[in-house]
């Protein structure tokens, strides 16, 4: 392949390379234009929203819009529930996650590759089907309308069990387990004090798949959620939508902010998203 | 310290049995080696004991204590394992003082256990430093450091110097001797390095296929190979091994008939011999000797060869000896001069000869010495 490229003169390779990235950059405009877009409506008023003329200049209608929103829907409450939500769902996803691909990883027990499969394979079930048994669990257990039910049922997920386990294998020697046991450790000093410390990259890994799942959330929140006051921002951006005349500037600048965290959130990890995400498979 | 006791342990790993009856009682202090090819169960030995594994039936013994079923942890065992298994998160203090904090120790304690296992280990200079910045015999060490510290009952080994380079394991196998000597603890050694053994070893276990082939002092499994597996494992290079007849002549002389030659049979075998018997023939490398002054004592038997080839090593030359049907290899001084086909006549020391039952592979005159370990 590479041979055959350098076969080729240096002006066709030119013209290749341009075409190459005429078309990367046509689709990397596709995929933030939405986001600009929404960022540019947030400073317009409904009217020049709706009028003919199309621009992508900023309008002055911020502060009214931001005011709007404030009067339409508790944003900031919202805001801080999904917060809350995410950061108690992370939090515990870890600690299970890690636990689960732990125990897959190193102990041997009767039932366990069966029980794995049934793991892996759930991961093919998609998450609409298990959204009724969710509903009716939640009614069962009394949590309706709790943040209980947004983020515990959700905190042992097969694929960060999954990826954790990969992890252990490729990357904790057996050996090194052992050796802390011979050093006096019981099963969770072993866990807690020798795996854990080295599972770090995976963790990171789970935490930012984790936050980022539950901050997304819609479809559950959906279900169990009814009193505006415990609204997530998902649910609270898409409530406001039914009003007569929605006020599309104020919905565009509180989905504006609330993309604002994952962004960041990315941009300061996304080195350790994609190594994450690649080292059980090239490990080992 | 303590005295550790295997009764009747076997292992079964599915349906390979791994560990076959095995019995073996180590002293009190004593350094023991277990020598043996992998996967003849020398390893799963020592995971037995250390309760990483548990055995398929059988008893484990530390000191009076029967361990069966007791966890790892609580056996206070010492483990040097081949990949050292630091803990790549902790520096070199941490990893020492790891065992320690476990037992919850004392803080001042704890460190000056710490600081007089790195002075031993000539380790002081290193204690701040993760595992990952340190040279392999520096790697080494800090396990042994760590083993050291917790004044187990038994130090473990599982082929500790397996990783290092031939130069640093010299170096590190007589650290460990004399760690050994100023320490005074039990000590089983796991290896397939023979020259470890050797060295190390106040006797040596030597495994085949799951069960013991002998046990004995590094001279006594050198001089006195219980049967034909001992004898050509120990010793590098190989004793020779060739077939022959065990026959009476007249006047109720026996010989080693071989090849066409004829080799007397040495006296110790001589309560043995009662019937004509196919055996193989052992014979060291260093046991021929081609140097004329040595051919009057009477325990030399001269045999006529021919030289087929020779491979200087330096200070001595391996030399190809060829008669009949047999093939020797002997060891010849290193500025001795052979030419390929030329003939050389050899002198083979008698006393040095082991004889096998071809058909067991048991020796003919050392069994004694089997049943007495």
């Amino acid at each position: 392949m590479r041979n055959r490229i350098e076969a080729l003169s240096p002006y066709v390779v030119r013209a290749m390379m341009i075409v190459l990235m005429g078309l990367l950059i046509i689709s990397a405009l596709m995929t933030v234009f939405p986001f600009f877009w929404s960022a540019i409506l947030s400073t317009h008023s409904r009217e020049t929203i709706f009028s003919t003329d199309i621009t992508l200049m900023p309008g002055d209608a911020l502060a009214a819009n931001y005011a709007k929103l404030l009067e339409i829907m508790p944003f900031w409450q919202a805001m801080f529930n999904s917060f809350y939500v995410a950061f108690l769902g992370t939090t515990v996803s870890l600690l299970f996650c890690s636990m689960g691909g732990y125990a897959f990883a190193v102990y041997r027990f009767k039932g366990k590759n069966l029980l794995f499969g049934v793991l892996v394979g759930s991961m093919m079930v998609p998450p609409v089907l298990s959204l009724i048994p969710y509903y009716l669990t939640v009614k069962f257990l009394g949590l309706m309308d709790t943040h209980v039910a947004v983020w515990l049922p959700f905190t042992a997920t097969p694929f960060c069990i999954f990826l954790v386990r990969q992890y252990v294998v490729a990357s904790i020697p057996r050996e090194l387990l052992e050796s802390a046991r011979m050093d006096g450790a019981g099963e969770f000093t072993t866990y807690w004090k020798i795996a854990l410390p080295l599972m770090k990259p995976v963790l990171a890994t789970v935490a930012i798949v984790q936050f980022v799942f539950f901050w997304n959330n819609f479809l559950s929140p959906l279900v169990v959620l009814n009193s505006t006051e415990n609204y997530v921002i998902t649910l609270a951006l898409r409530s406001v939508q039914n009003l007569p005349n929605t006020p599309w500037g104020a919905v565009m600048l509180g989905t504006t902010i609330s993309m604002l965290p994952i962004l960041l959130f990315y941009s300061v990890s996304s080195k350790q998203i994609i190594s994450g995400m690649t080292s059980g498979a090239v490990k080992g | 310290m303590s005295r550790v006791q295997y009764k009747n342990i076997r292992k079964s790993f599915g349906d390979t049995e791994v560990v076959r009856d095995f019995s073996m009682t180590i002293e009190d202090g004593e350094f023991m080696v277990l020598l043996g090819e992998s996967g003849c169960g020398k390893s799963t030995l020592l995971r037995i004991l250390a309760g990483l594994e548990t055995q398929t039936s059988g008893d484990i013994y530390i000191g009076e204590r029967c361990v069966n079923g007791l966890d790892a942890k609580d056996r206070n065992l010492a483990m040097v394992f081949q990949s050292y298994a630091l803990y790549p998160h902790m520096t070199v203090y941490e990893n020492i003082a790891f065992a320690l904090k476990m037992k919850k120790l004392p803080r001042t304690e704890i460190d000056e256990k710490v600081q007089w296992a790195a002075k031993m280990l000539k380790l002081d200079t290193l204690l701040d430093r993760k595992p990952k910045a340190l040279s392999g015999g520096q790697r080494q060490r800090v396990a042994m450091g760590r083993a050291m510290v917790r004044t187990p009952e038994v130090f473990l080994f599982d082929e500790p110097l397996s990783n290092l380079d031939a130069k640093l394991r010299t170096e590190m196998r007589h650290e460990i001797k004399s760690l050994h000597r100023k320490l005074g603890t039990t000590t089983i050694y796991v290896t397939h390095d023979q020259v470890e053994a050797m060295t190390l070893a106040d006797r040596i276990v030597i495994m085949n296929k799951g069960v013991i082939s002998q046990v004995g002092t590094p001279e006594e499994v050198f001089h006195h190979p219980a049967n034909l597996f001992v004898a050509q494992f120990i010793g590098s290079p190989a004793m020779n091994i060739f077939d022959g007849v065990l026959t009476r002549q007249a006047g109720n002389q026996w010989v080693i008939e071989s090849g066409g030659s004829t080799l007397p049979l040495p006296p110790r075998f001589h309560a043995q011999a009662t019937e004509t018997l196919a055996v193989k023939v052992g014979i060291r490398p260093s046991d021929i000797h081609v140097l004329e002054g040595a051919s009057h004592a009477e325990h030399l038997h001269p045999v006529d060869f021919k030289v087929e080839d020779q491979e200087l090593l330096g200070a001595a030359i391996n030399l190809t000896l060829h008669t009949g049907d047999v093939t020797l290899l002997a060891e010849a001084p290193g500025d001795m001069k052979f030419a390929p086909g030329t003939a050389q006549r050899a002198w083979l020391n008698l006393d040095a000869l082991h004889v096998f039952d071809a058909r067991t592979g048991e020796t003919l005159s050392g069994r004694n010495t089997a049943a007495a370990a």
